[in-house]
């Protein structure tokens, strides 16, 4: 009882909560985060740019520009963390510099989870254990083999998203959104960018595609199966699949059914045109 | 944000809006930024109580974030970066994008008044503005936290 108890406390206080913690707030054209299984802890290095600064409180430690402010480092830091790592990431750009901010890469890997935030740039987040949560104002974002859930937002630029175990959510306004081989089903809503759902699809899982104008496009792969229920402008829907049974043809709803029909797709535009076919 | 409110906002994003040059006026937007940085640096009592404050508010961020035992990673609290937070949203593609939202909640709303009993057009007005209340919501969380 006295034990549970104790237990009960400590949980509370995150005191057995032991998983590294590393927050990273820097502003580079380059970043790169590796997770390694060695048992070197935190390490940070910079090429053609001051070393940056290393704080540790506890199970966390923070990585910071040696000076910190509006102006943008040309130069990489490469980070290396333990693979059990939560990695809080914000990439800071800013207009103010000859614009250098589209040029900035980013590449995180091999880590347990990624929480990243930034105004433009490319990254590119691969190879994550648990969960994937990604903002971008303006930059892309590219989420590859991801055991966990994925929820990531660009308002004007691309998210691409494939390989993921657990549940998607993504979102844009002008951006394209590309979801490949999803297990867990997702969301998507754009509102004049495209959706692109390809590869895999999982029997009984959703996956919800919503555009205001943009494209869907379904190019799903050999063998997979999906009963695609399609609401749009019927002179837009495209129907390229070998032996798809469509019901309501000509009219705005419209259901079709490719292969098995395993999996559910809703694949919805005000004013933009659906394509399906096999990849 | 309720619903009167997001209504005013994606007017003022529709009214505001328009339509970008072919080329951004960057040159403006950095004088601006630039004067704006001229002013903050002749102020240096306002520097040094914003730095108090990002000192503070670091402070009780890494402490409420570090403590935490849930798995749900908890928002940064991060000094601020004035001038970051400028560019993102003078930015013209956030205006445009902006207008996009504004243009989608309109023609969804005008959908859903031609066709008052489907539900389709229900809840497609329902994603736009949930998309809308979204990204509202990240540019107010970007700009503050860079």
């Amino acid at each position: 009882m006295i034990a549970a108890i104790l237990l009960g406390a400590l949980a509370q206080t995150g005191l057995m909560n032991a998983a590294p913690r590393v927050e990273i707030i820097v502003a580079a054209t380059s970043v790169v985060v590796i997770g390694s299984n060695s048992a070197r802890g935190v390490t940070a290095s910079a090429t053609g740019i001051p070393q940056p600064v290393i704080a540790s409180s506890g199970t966390t430690t923070t990585i910071t520009d040696r000076s910190p402010g509006t102006r943008v480092l040309r130069g990489t830091y490469e980070i290396v963390v333990p693979a059990s790592a939560t990695v809080y990431l914000r990439v800071r750009c800013t207009l103010t510099e000859n614009d250098p901010c589209p040029n900035a890469t980013v590449r995180v890997t091999g880590v347990k989870q990624v929480v990243y935030e930034s105004t433009d740039g490319r990254a590119t987040i691969s190879d994550i254990s648990g969960d994937v949560n990604a903002t971008s104002l303006h930059g892309s974002v590219s989420i590859l083999r991801v055991a966990g859930s994925v929820d990531a937002a660009s308002q004007t630029n691309a998210i691409n998203v494939s390989n993921a175990r657990g549940r998607v959510v993504v979102r844009s306004i002008t951006g394209m959104i590309a979801l490949e081989s999803l297990m867990a089903g997702a969301q998507a809503t754009n509102t004049t960018g495209e959706i692109k759902l390809s590869g895999a699809v999982t029997g009984g899982a959703r996956y919800e595609l919503t555009t205001d104008v943009g494209q869907i496009r379904l190019y799903l792969a050999d063998g997979a199966g999906a009963t695609i229920d399609v609401n749009a402008n019927p002179d837009a829907v495209r129907v390229r699949t070998q032996g798809a049974r469509s019901t309501g043809n000509g009219e705005r709803r419209r259901t079709v059914v490719v292969g098995n029909g395993s999996a559910r797709v809703s694949a919805r535009t005000l004013s933009g045109g659906v394509d399906i076919g096999r990849r | 944000m309720n619903d009167s409110e997001l209504d005013e906002l994606l007017a003022r994003y529709a009214k505001d809006y328009n339509v970008p040059p072919a080329n951004p006026p960057l040159d403006e937007i950095r004088e601006r930024v630039h004067a704006s940085r001229s002013a903050r640096r002749s102020r240096p009592w306002i520097a040094g109580g914003i730095l108090a404050a990002a000192a503070a508010m670091l402070a009780i961020g890494f402490q409420l974030t570090s403590d935490s035992g849930v798995s749900r990673p908890q928002p940064l609290q991060i000094a601020v970066d004035t001038n970051t937070v400028r560019s993102a949203i003078e930015d013209p593609r956030t205006q445009t994008a902006n207008a996009a939202l504004a243009s989608a909640v309109e023609s969804a709303q005008a959908a859903l008044n031609e066709n008052p009993e489907d539900t389709y057009y229900r809840e497609h007005l329902e994603a736009m503005r949930e998309n809308a209340k979204r990204f509202r919501a990240i540019q107010q969380h970007l700009s503050e936290a860079m």
